[in-house]
């Protein structure tokens, strides 16, 4: 018996340091703790049937990694989640679970658009002063047509931060003519341009990540 | 010796860790963590905390077993607690020091100067540098002598101090010998004056008395005027700690899991410990003795056990020569029986290279061929017999059929260069043989495989170590080295054979510290001062600092490296008993010596 599963997973806190391969290995020694039976793949080399989208680079939290597997044990989305939640490490957490089946296009070839927030330290400082950071930040040379989205931002819910989410364009995008967006030297450039109007980023968070189907911004479950 | 507990704010880190090369090294964020948390820490009772240190950057030291026998130890006990520190890199640490910002532990960012005990892992003597370079950042006075009361006791294990001398000057006390059950002993006694009188002086004194512990203060030396050792006061030696049976304590089945690569990324169990073969010139196959066993059974039983707690794909049963462990194949059976389907792999580390253990190769590897290891040590059968490697070129050749016979394709070969009695007949052997087997290797594989043929060749630099048989004997000089190592390349030009070797200057100043006595001390000081660290890390081995060092402190390095010491003088490490008589030791030279001197009166 096989199921196929496609999870979504927090990578929150301290686990922002690890990278990629990082992930790969403590998703999978985590899952393996949990007795949940993996699909492994033929040959000589065989690792488990673990293909995630684009992963977040490192130093920037997620609220939106992307995974599918196979298991080869019945199971319901719940259980899956709960098993493999109680083995995981601090900060990284399973949110979302769905089965699927048939052979649907790997993740990382249908993610277009990815949303981040950053949080910078202070409340809101006006709509005008926003709009000029914003716009000084969006017409560094480098990241000019890799943004498709932005606004002014607002107050997060506590009121300590400011908070702007944008949009930019993954991998799959340059295929369409599109340049990628590249956060972490984003946040770097950012930083230089928020500091001179004496504000600091506090925190980068991947928020969510899209696929493009028809000029329709869909989540990698709502493609399935 | 009541303090207050200060720590690392997670969001301080963050600012700190901003720009530094790989993060996961210091955020400890790991599976299997089992130190006390914050609740304890802020009510700690009758508590005790302890740091395990480990003077290497994370991904080297994270594999070590011995620090997490300890860590899962003392984790065991409700009234302890241990943390882990791991050695900075150097970005890390200029971040740290330009921040003032001190080294903390990776559980609760402990700031070093808080701990009650920090206790060092040295397993080797280029981290003595390193010990020195995490104590100062740590915030705490490296020389033992002049930390006040408030300060943590600093104290060290492994193979590294079986000589005590010369970290005697930074160390509060040594522990040589197994750690399992004098580490409780110890803190039970630490306990017992944190929460009495107060005195770290009569904690020393108290714990001196104790097999396997060596306090530095509790002796004095005195030298002759050409420098040897005149006497030890008082004379009574420090006997070696050693546990009976293995099997008393389990094997550590809840290790911390790192969450980022390390250099051994697998689930590590030890089968046995100790080697019965003695290589004369091999420290680990003396201090580790007696030869004590796990019993299958019960590995087999503890590992299932740790490899469900861990989600390991890798288990490495590790010890210093698999072939002579009794049991190994009901071993092997029985764990790949238990776990058919659950894609394990095994890894022996140690399995010594012959028609058997190809078999065993080929039953853990079920179809893989990853690198066969293979350590002749010398290439003339005179030199392996005074060394006594009991291995001959007909053992190895028929080996190397089996194995490429049957699908192997690589193969790594260790030598040594600058062994007593060696000649240069023994340095072109080296050179006849690693060609003899490649064009046996080639003879024996498919000639389909031919292309993907390759020998990785190791050199390493004979150091002579405190309790071998070859403690006695001479180093050779740096240009020696360099010569015979050129003498190899010059005879070997093919391109599927790549020699790597190991710089002798780092291994001269390996030699020193190694035989070295107490005034070895201030010499580590001073070259740390000067920028020492790392020292076993070629490109940040800093050479100009230990001659400096040493030329100031008027320490002549061969003294330490070049000399032949007598018989007869005092050695610095006569202080330590091994568990092994000094005329056993003798026994072996002799007869090496015997075997050197036979050869020269042939010819």
């Amino acid at each position: 018996m096989e199921i196929k599963f496609r999870f979504k997973f927090l990578k929150e806190g301290s686990s922002k340091y690890l990278s990629h391969l990082d992930v790969i290995s403590v998703m999978t020694r985590a899952l393996r703790r949990a007795g949940i039976a993996l699909k492994y793949t033929e040959g000589f080399n065989q690792r488990p049937k673990l293909s995630f989208g684009p992963p977040v680079p490192l130093g920037i939290e997620s609220r939106a990694e992307y995974c599918d597997i196979t298991v080869v044990e019945d199971m319901t989305d719940e259980e899956f989640a709960s098993r493999a939640n109680e083995s995981l490490i601090g900060g990284i957490r399973i949110s979302a679970v769905k089965q699927f089946s048939g052979r649907p296009a790997s993740l990382m070839s249908i993610i277009d658009i990815i949303d981040y927030s950053i949080y910078i330290g202070s409340s809101y400082p006006g709509r005008e002063k926003s709009l000029e950071i914003i716009d000084s930040a969006c017409s560094i040379v480098d990241f000019k047509g890799s943004i498709h989205d932005t606004g002014a931002g607002k107050k997060s819910k506590d009121g300590k931060f400011w908070v702007i989410k944008l949009s930019g364009f993954a991998g799959t995008s340059e295929n369409m003519g599109m340049k990628v967006f590249r956060p972490v030297q984003f946040v770097e450039k950012f930083k230089e341009i928020v500091l001179y109007y004496g504000l600091d980023i506090e925190r980068v968070v991947k928020e969510e990540a899209y696929s493009l189907k028809e000029g329709e911004k869909l989540t990698p479950f709502e493609v399935l | 010796m009541d303090k207050k507990i200060r720590s690392l704010q997670y969001g301080e880190l963050e600012k700190l860790l901003e720009g530094i090369e790989r993060p996961g090294r210091y955020v400890g964020n790991e599976a299997g963590i089992s130190s006390k948390g914050p609740g304890w820490l802020a009510d700690m009772g009758r508590g005790v905390l302890v740091c395990l240190a480990f003077p290497d950057i994370y991904e080297v030291g994270m594999p070590n077993l011995g620090l997490q026998i300890l860590y899962d130890i003392i984790n065991g006990y409700p009234c302890f607690s241990a943390e882990r520190a791991y050695a900075p890199w150097i970005d890390f640490e200029e971040r740290l020091r330009r921040t003032k910002t001190a080294l903390f532990s990776l559980e609760n960012r402990i700031f070093l100067d808080s701990f009650d005990l920090i206790g060092f892992s040295l397993q080797h003597e280029l981290l003595y540098t390193n010990t020195l370079n995490m104590l100062d950042i740590g915030g705490i006075e490296v020389i033992s002598g002049k930390r006040g009361p408030d300060a943590p006791l600093v104290c060290a294990g492994g193979p590294a101090v079986v000589n005590p001398g010369p970290m005697s000057r930074f160390m509060d006390f040594m522990v040589v010998g197994d750690g399992e059950e004098i580490i409780i002993e110890l803190l039970k006694l630490l306990q017992k004056h944190k929460y009495g009188d107060g005195n770290k002086g009569a904690f020393l004194k108290d714990i001196a008395k104790l097999d396997g512990v060596y306090v530095p203060s509790e002796y004095r030396f005195f030298f002759y005027n050409d420098g040897k050792i005149k006497k030890i006061e008082p004379p009574l030696k420090v006997k070696k700690a050693v546990i009976k049976d293995l099997d008393s304590f389990r094997i550590v089945t809840r290790p911390v899991i790192p969450g980022i690569k390390t250099v051994h990324d697998r689930y590590e169990v030890e089968i046995m410990r100790g080697c019965p073969r003695g290589c004369r010139f091999c420290q680990a196959g003396y201090i580790y003795r007696p030869v004590r066993k796990r019993k299958a059974e019960k590995l087999v039983e503890q590992s299932i056990e740790g490899l469900a707690n861990t989600g390991y794909e890798e288990i490495s049963f590790l010890s210093l020569s698999a072939s002579d462990y009794s049991e190994l194949d009901s071993l092997l059976k029985g764990i790949l029986e238990e776990m058919k389907g659950k894609n394990l792999s095994i890894s022996l580390p140690s399995l010594r290279l012959d028609s058997f253990s190809i078999g065993i190769a080929e039953l853990i590897n079920q179809g893989r061929r990853p690198g066969l290891t293979f350590a002749p040590e010398a290439g003339s059968q005179r030199m392996r017999d005074i060394i006594k490697k009991n291995i001959t070129e007909r053992q190895i050749m028929e080996c190397i059929d089996i194995a490429f016979g049957s699908g192997w394709e690589k193969i790594k070969l260790y030598f040594m260069i600058g062994l007593p009695g060696e000649k240069e007949e023994d340095i072109l052997e080296i050179a006849e043989l690693i060609k003899r087997i490649a064009w046996r290797a080639r003879k024996a594989m498919p000639r389909s495989k031919l292309k993907r043929f390759y020998i990785n060749v190791s050199i390493n630099v004979f150091i002579p170590k405190p309790f071998t048989p070859f403690q006695w004997t001479a180093q050779d000089a740096p240009e020696r080295f360099e010569e015979k190592i050129h003498l190899i390349l010059k005879n070997i030009s093919a391109r599927y054979i790549n020699i790597s070797w190991s710089n002798p200057d780092i291994s001269r100043i390996e030699c020193a510290l190694s035989r070295g006595d107490i005034r070895m001390g201030k010499a580590i000081e001073d070259a740390w001062k000067k920028g020492a660290r790392f020292d076993n890390w070629n490109e940040l081995f800093n050479r100009d600092a230990w001659i400096d060092s040493f030329k100031i402190n008027k320490i002549p390095v061969e003294f330490f490296t070049s000399r032949k010491y007598d018989t007869g003088e005092i050695l610095p490490w006569d202080i330590v008993d091994i568990g092994i008589k000094k005329r056993i030791f003798l026994a072996g030279y002799n007869k090496a010596l015997e075997l050197i001197n036979i050869d020269s009166q042939i010819k």
